[in-house]
């Protein structure tokens, strides 16, 4: 063989394999669901943002609920995301790691627009409200090209994935819908305490609180339109946090938020509601005596599925 | 920008190379501009705050170069003697005055040990010492201004500024006048780009997720937490072979760039983990390196050494050995930085090193062994490279101290940091997903893999024949590697197939950078 042909044969392999992979992410998983996790197994410095990046897990998901049916839809972070074993037919769990409040009404509206919207949904307090604007563009600045997203490794992982999923959804009426939800978070004494802070998100019930009346009137919106019963919840804390004074006043300080700014918005007509309840075992709430056991617990803030069980019977929502 | 940048890949390399080759028949001054002005960009694009100190340093050595070439007698070696410590200072007021953070024992952040530091200033300021102590002989013929581009291009030349191989001047003056001067076949082109393909792949498939594995463990000796000894075993390994992976791997890359321009570069990777002495591992590492060492400071220290000591002949020449490899080696620790794993890396090197000197000298293997005791000597070597990486890795000596008590069991009352178990569990998609520890399973299998072609597969030069370059061992006897690589489709594929399968690595969001790149 000659050797510009040998160049050429090997230029045009590389460039048709790019563009298979590119062809197939595009099909499979066109909100790249999974890019950037790959690298955070390198940075802890990204891995304090990969989950809040913008149209990365938040319009994946909002895709996701807006071609659901189901009647009642969990929304929150990765709590949820972890917490509730549910069938997606009836009840779609679109918990997003890390979500922030403003993530949660992007999926709530892409909900609310369908033809037959939910008719009730389950919404964890987010503690963080939204991205500051700086944070915002630092964010996006750092992330890969929408090019550079589709040819990732990570993002053909899920690919193959997907299309898998999409092989036994074929064979198997009742697979699962929600597949790129599933969620298996390690347990391990190693993992405690694991939960990055996130000083830079702007914190429910603090400055500045502008943000708490738009998010809310946003809600109350989507209650009207829709005529569903909105549920805001504190999720449970785990024992060892309930222990803490200093959390249990953070968490009856971001109820208090929720209520008073619940309180001054007009109240949403027809037979939509917007209910608060407090969940987290702190005085004044609902306890969750499943939530009481260090065992029910597999990551600190993350409850497991019987607790989450617990919870949808306390707020009723067993019949779906 | 560096040079298993999926950008520089898709865009840089085949701009470069559709110049060069649009103007290679347009004389050699063309060619070395092409190449000059690439190198220029790339280090532009790549470290554009300290572009202004490179580019002084090379009028500088170039000026001090044409005055020591035309000097005579004692003046000669005083110019070339002021020039080389000046390269020196600049090196070591990078290295030393530059990283305090070093010194105090911080840990490395991915790889990037001095944030301060020029890209390969360490490895330009050795071809700037070699250019003038090539030139100092007598014999030396003076160079001329014309030599000017050329010598440009020998100190920038873009694939060995990220991490060598280092180009001694007397060979590179050579390959460089072959460049300007010869025809350049496209046979070239295509065997360039095999090596470079196989060297994204060693850089991009094997060592990047092969740090995946190293990297949270040492994070959790530096951060306080007992290793086990299964993960100190394995964080000891898997950095061994991820910094063979990984350096070896951009040395391919930059051979490959060279071949796809007509130059030669120097061999610097010869299968070193099949070594079975001392001696022989340190002809197979890190080559280039090696051999400057051996040429400008252990030989004349050898020289030194057995002029002024006592002795029979046989003595003087043992004694001067044994200093000579000291200095040398724990030179070489100096070189790499101001950490104190650095420098006591070098010296126990040293030691051990005089320990297979005097091995060899009063128990001389007498060529082949039997299988038993050439397995020895492969797994005494291998674990002295193990328990030696550990000290280059560790970012302070309390870490590299937390990794050898894992190694030996000796954990102690802290709680583990059981990451061992989450990096198996933690393979499947649901890992890569959501793992919150900084690791995966598959930089285990990889590490698996890895090592069986660190051990049993044919390295670089026996499978692309590059025996007739510079620094290449002699070419065995029975001839090529069974893997051999020639021109046809099926291999054509395979290397489009490597290159597509480390662009997509490379594009997963953050590069990291070459253990050696701001060396």
């Amino acid at each position: 063989m000659r050797a510009p042909l040998y160049v050429a044969l090997a230029v045009v392999t590389a460039a048709a394999s790019l563009g298979a992979v590119a062809a197939l992410n595009l099909a499979m998983d066109p909100y790249s669901t999974a890019v950037g996790h790959w690298a955070r197994l390198r940075s802890p410095a990204h891995d304090d943002v990969a989950d809040r990046v913008p149209d990365a897990g938040t319009t994946a998901r909002a895709h996701a609920v807006a071609r659901s049916s189901a009647p009642v839809l969990l929304l929150g972070t990765s709590r949820t995301q972890a917490g509730f074993r549910t069938d997606p037919r009836r009840i779609f769990n679109a918990g997003q790691s890390a979500a922030t409040m403003d993530d949660v009404l992007r999926v709530a509206e892409a909900a609310a627009a369908r033809p037959i919207p939910p008719t009730a949904f389950l919404i964890e307090l987010p503690q963080a409200l939204a991205l500051p604007p700086a944070r915002r563009r630092l964010v996006s600045g750092g992330w890969p090209a929408p090019t550079d997203r589709l040819l990732a490794t990570s993002t053909t992982h899920v690919s193959l994935h997907l299309l898998g999923h999409a092989y036994r959804a074929s064979t198997d009426p009742g697979a699962r819908a929600d597949f790129f939800l599933d969620v298996v978070i390690p347990a391990g004494p190693g993992q405690k305490g694991r939960v990055a802070a996130a000083p830079a998100f702007v914190p429910a019930g603090g400055a500045p609180r502008d943000h708490l009346p738009q998010a809310l009137a946003r809600l109350a919106r989507i209650c009207t339109r829709t005529g569903a019963t909105i549920l805001l919840y504190e999720p449970p804390l785990d024992p060892e946090r309930l222990r803490n004074p200093a959390e249990r006043r953070a968490v009856q300080t971001r109820v208090a938020a929720y209520r008073l700014y619940l309180e001054r918005i007009s109240p949403p007509g027809g037979r939509c509601r917007i209910l608060l309840r407090d969940f987290s075992g702190a005085a004044g709430g609902i306890p969750i005596p499943e939530a009481a056991s260090e065992s029910a617990w597999i990551y600190r803030d993350h409850f497991r599925p019987a607790v989450g069980e617990a919870l949808l019977r306390s707020a009723g929502l067993t019949d779906y | 920008m560096l040079t298993y940048d999926p950008k520089f890949v898709a865009f840089f390399l085949p701009a470069l190379l559709a110049a060069f080759w649009l103007l290679r028949n347009r004389g050699g001054g063309v060619r070395i501009a092409v190449l000059l002005a690439a190198s220029a960009l790339f280090y532009w694009l790549a470290d554009p705050r300290h572009a202004p100190l490179v580019a002084s340093l090379v009028l500088v050595n170039f000026a001090a170069g044409l005055a020591v070439s035309r000097a005579k007698g004692r003046g000669r070696v005083w110019t070339a003697a002021g020039t080389i410590l000046l390269n020196v200072a600049v090196l070591a007021a990078y290295k030393y005055a530059a990283s305090p953070a070093d010194l105090a024992g911080a840990e490395p952040a991915a790889g990037l040990i001095q944030t301060g530091l020029p890209l390969g200033l360490s490895f330009f300021i050795l071809k700037q010492i070699s250019w003038i102590a090539d030139l100092t002989p007598d014999e030396v013929q003076p160079v001329g201004a014309r030599e000017m581009p050329r010598f440009a291009l020998y100190s920038i030349f873009f694939p060995q500024m990220v991490a060598g191989p280092i180009f001694r001047y007397r060979d590179a003056a050579r390959e460089y006048e072959a460049l300007e001067t010869g025809a350049i076949a496209p046979a070239s082109l295509a065997l360039g780009l095999s090596v470079f393909a196989v060297g994204l792949a060693k850089k991009l498939l094997i060592a990047d997720p092969i740090g995946g594995v190293v990297d949270p463990i040492y994070a959790a000796a530096a951060a306080g937490h007992a290793l086990t000894v299964a993960e100190a075993w394995a964080a000891g390994w898997c950095y061994l072979l991820q910094l063979y992976f990984d350096f070896s791997g951009i040395s391919d890359i930059a051979l490959g760039i060279g071949l796809m321009v007509g130059l030669r570069l120097p061999i610097n990777f010869y299968s070193p983990l099949k070594a079975r002495s001392a001696t022989e591992y340190f002809d197979r590492w890190h080559m280039s390196l090696v051999v400057f060492i051996r040429t400008y400071v252990y030989a004349p220290l050898f020289r030194w050494v057995r002029r002024h000591v006592n002795g029979s002949a046989t003595s003087r020449a043992v004694k001067a050995s044994a200093a000579a490899t000291l200095l040398s080696l724990s030179l070489f620790g100096w070189w790499h930085g101001a950490r104190p794993t650095y420098i006591l890396c070098g010296f126990v090197g040293g030691l051990i090193a005089i320990a297979y000197q005097l091995v060899e000298l009063r128990w001389p293997s007498r060529g082949a062994r039997g299988p038993t005791r050439r397995l020895l000597a492969r797994v005494t070597v291998v674990l002295g490279l193990v328990l030696i990486c550990v000290l280059f890795r560790s970012g302070s000596l309390d870490t590299a101290s937390a990794v050898y008590r894992g190694l030996a069991g000796l954990g102690g009352g802290v709680p583990g940091a059981n990451l061992l178990p989450q990096l198996g569990a933690i393979s499947g998609l649901d890992g890569i997903l959501h793992a919150p520890a900084a690791a995966s399973g598959a930089g285990l299998l990889i590490a698996a893999l890895a090592t069986l072609l660190a051990f049993a597969a044919p390295n670089t030069v026996q499978i692309f024949d590059l025996y007739d370059h510079p620094g290449a061992p002699q070419r065995p006897a029975d001839g090529a590697a069974r893997i051999g690589w020639r021109m046809d489709a099926v291999r054509a594929a395979l290397i489009g197939l490597l290159i597509a399968a480390a662009l997509m690595q490379g594009l997963n969001g953050d590069l990291s950078t070459t253990i050696y790149a701001r060396f």
